[in-house]
């Protein structure tokens, strides 16, 4: 056998595997692409779920009903209106405060009574108490965290709930 | 030549044998020329495809799995602000090949105890009819297909469909409409942009708003329940751009729920409903008069007596019994004085003026439920007179809406719209009907009804509102009900430089103690308006304007008003017509 014949022959068994592994990457490249696809096809059906949940919940007679239970809020009338102009806006520094008017003199210095001299001269001693340790409810805590938790799986609906209220067995 | 055959062994051939191997060998390399040439031409092909058209050609190889096995989802329908009105999910159903059922009644049983809306019977005897497809139901959750599934009978499979789900639910029902269980529109603008519609793609953009769709809603059901009306149809449109705004009929109906609706519910009263609308028709007839140059501000007509037409009388429901000019007119509703007016034009004016705005022909807007007027042919003198003032013509409130948009936008009529133009800043094409002198009369005269006549109940403080009521006797296979009314009140805010129309029309309202009886277009009407313009103001940031007071307009108008005496005017109120 040549030199030649067998250099084609390791080139065309390359070649042949070359081409075998791309077409097989095509070919994984392909089942990730649908799987892909797939995923986004699902994505945007959860997004229109969502969106039409999200449209559920913000009807406005619902709105209205929770704002009317839940604020402290009335619709805003045309009468709370006022205009720019209307606003009493800062001027410059408000003028200073006349200077305060001497009605008397200084008091003539008063002698301290020897007593109270005494006192001061005394010194105290004050007994500082340790600060007690402080005491964490634990239990009581933990009570509000399921309290908390059990308020939220109440007002969270889902939308299985949302379909069936459509009439949608 | 030499040839390696017979394992180093030479062998040389000549002679004639010599010529048959060369001959053989060019008829080789023939065919090897050809082959490579097959071969080249495949390369360039592919260095083609790879190189060059690689984008153009991978595009369809991958969507196209995608694609060709789903039927696009309906387009969304959403508000002006982009609020979901309409969308389309998708849901499985389930159906059964009936020929490969073995036990039926036994699968019946199964099924039913998943689906709750099935009865054991009615699925037995689909189940046992034979045929190749039966369905069990339409639209199951997730959780019941899971079930069904894990039943594991080879008959029974699953089919996805996609189902219209409406958020809103009652909120525009017969605007936005409805499809039927296949996803075709078949009411409203469903219906009107099928097409569209089914292709898919990008939600339609409506132009109205769910707040003041609420808010109208809201307000005129209010007003229904409280006098004990038939229904109602509310109506708010720009006056700019000719958007409907919001557009309420009740009694209405939830599409989700389609089943439960009566026809009644699903009839659009302010686009299908022909309605007399009685004295709101006064601003279409006296704004002709104004327009022809022909009748002025100060012109007097004499209402001290009925006017003896043919065999008709015209009255007036709460006489004056003497001249008035024609704000007095407008003002107190004087059916003599405006059927005189009608009768000083000529015979035609009146009539090409409601051609003008509309009044004779189907009103162009985006659903198929639109109303054909009922109006009188031929068209005789004593219908000039009666049109003038609401009687014998009979239009729905859009129509109405419409015209009186043009009437006081500075004269444009414009087509009315339900759906967002693609370019915002495009202007909108319209004719004119009358001038901008007429326009900004009529406005006056408007203003002043709400300030101190029969629209006073749609005051709102802070708002400049004008308005002009309307009741009219309700007409029943072309008789004339005394007892019942078609009771409206037209609104446009702020009148001074208008932006928006408020309609609100009440069908056979019943008078309540606190309206002493009445069933106007003044008391159960205008409250709908006044209450709609008061939220909606602050909603829109519509400055409002404290200057205006009832006392400066009355004084305004006073070279025009007779024997006017401040308050007087809110009198009439209870003798509106």
């Amino acid at each position: 056998m040549r030199k030649s014949t067998l250099l084609w022959l390791v080139l065309a068994a390359f070649c042949g595997t070359a081409l075998f592994h791309t077409s097989q990457k095509v070919h994984d490249e392909r089942n990730k692409l649908a799987a892909l696809n797939a995923s986004i096809a699902n994505e945007k059906e959860s997004i229109r779920v969502l969106n039409a949940e999200w449209g559920y919940l913000n009807n406005p007679q619902r709105l209205e009903t929770l704002a009317k239970t839940y604020l402290h809020m009335k619709p805003l009338t045309g009468t709370q209106f006022i205009n720019v102009e209307d606003i009493p806006l800062r001027t410059a520094a408000p003028p200073a405060p006349p200077a305060p008017k001497i009605v008397a003199e200084k008091p003539a210095a008063i002698k301290a009574h020897p007593r109270r001299l005494a006192a001061v001269e005394r010194p105290m001693t004050i007994r500082i108490r340790k600060p007690a340790a402080p005491v964490y409810f634990k239990k009581r805590h933990k009570q509000r965290d399921n309290v908390l938790k059990s308020r939220d799986a109440a007002t969270a609906r889902n939308f299985g709930d949302v379909i069936k209220s459509l009439g949608v067995e | 030549m030499a040839f390696d055959l017979f394992h180093g062994r030479k062998l040389t051939i000549s002679g004639t044998q010599a010529q048959m191997l060369e001959q053989a060998r060019l008829r080789l390399v023939w065919v090897v020329m050809v082959m490579m040439m097959g071969y080249i031409a495949i390369i360039l092909r592919m260095g083609d495809l790879c190189l060059l058209h690689h984008k153009s050609m991978s595009l369809p190889a991958n969507n196209g799995a995608v694609a060709a096995n789903e039927k696009p989802l309906r387009a969304s329908i959403v508000d002006r602000n982009g609020n979901l009105l309409a969308v389309s999910l998708r849901m499985a159903s389930v159906y059964a090949n009936a020929k490969m059922v073995h036990d039926p009644a036994k699968l019946a049983q199964k099924l039913a105890a998943i689906l709750p809306k099935q009865t054991t019977g009615e699925l037995f005897k689909r189940l046992s009819s034979g045929k190749g497809f039966v369905w069990i139901q339409r639209f199951i959750t997730p959780k019941q297909e899971y079930a069904i599934n894990a039943l594991g009978d080879p008959a029974i499979r699953f089919q996805e469909e996609q189902r219209r789900i409406y958020p809103d639910a009652n909120l525009a029902a017969q605007v936005v409409g409805y499809t039927d269980i296949d996803s075709h529109g078949i009411a409203g603008i469903e219906k009107f942009f099928n097409k569209r519609l089914a292709a898919g793609g990008k939600p339609l953009r409506l132009t109205l708003d769910m707040r003041i769709q609420h808010i109208m809603r809201q307000d005129l059901a209010k007003s229904v329940k409280t006098f004990h009306a038939l229904g109602g149809a509310g109506i708010v449109m720009d006056v700019t751009t000719g958007e409907i705004i919001a557009m309420v009929s009740l009694p209405d109906f939830d599409p989700n729920h389609l089943g439960e609706a009566t026809n009644a519910e699903k009839f659009d009263r302010a686009t299908l409903g022909d309605y007399e609308m009685g004295s709101t028709f006064k601003t279409f007839s006296i704004a002709a008069g104004l327009d022809s140059g022909k009748v002025h501000l100060y012109s007097v007509f004499d209402a001290s007596h009925p006017l003896k037409i043919d065999q008709f009388t015209i009255h007036d429901f709460d006489a004056k019994d003497r001249p008035l000019t024609i704000p007095e007119i407008y003002i107190y509703s004087s059916n003599i004085g405006t059927a005189k007016m009608a009768q000083s034009l000529g015979p035609d004016t009146i009539e090409n003026f409601y051609r003008t705005l509309g009044f004779m022909q189907q009103v162009p807007i985006q659903v198929p439920e639109r109303a054909m007027p009922l109006y009188p042919s031929p068209w005789r003198l004593v219908n000039t007179l009666t049109a003038a003032f609401g009687h014998g013509i009979a239009v729905s409130p859009l129509h109405v809406v419409r015209a009186a948009s043009a009437i006081v936008n500075g004269g444009i009529l414009l087509k009315p719209t339900l759906v967002m133009p693609d370019d915002p800043n495009a202007a909108p094409e319209g004719t004119r009907v009358i001038s901008a002198d007429t326009s900004a009369k009529m406005r006056r005269m408007l203003e002043l009804v709400v300030a101190g006549g029969t629209g006073s109940e749609a005051w709102v403080k802070g708002y400049d509102v004008g308005g002009k009521t309307g009741t009219a006797d309700k007409n029943k296979n072309g008789k004339y009900e005394n007892h019942a009314n078609i009771s409206s009140f037209l609104g446009v805010f702020p009148i001074w430089h208008p932006r928006y129309v408020v309609l609100a029309l009440l069908d056979d309202p019943q008078g309540t103690k606190a309206t002493y009886g009445f069933s106007t277009g003044g008391f159960t009407a205008a409250p709908v308006v006044g209450d709609v313009i008061a939220r909606m103001g602050p909603l829109y940031g519509i400055q409002p304007r404290m200057d205006i007071t009832r006392k400066r307009i009355e004084k305004e108008m006073k070279p025009y008003l007779k024997e006017y005496k401040e308050g007087q005017a809110i009198a009439a109120l209870s003798t509106d017509n």
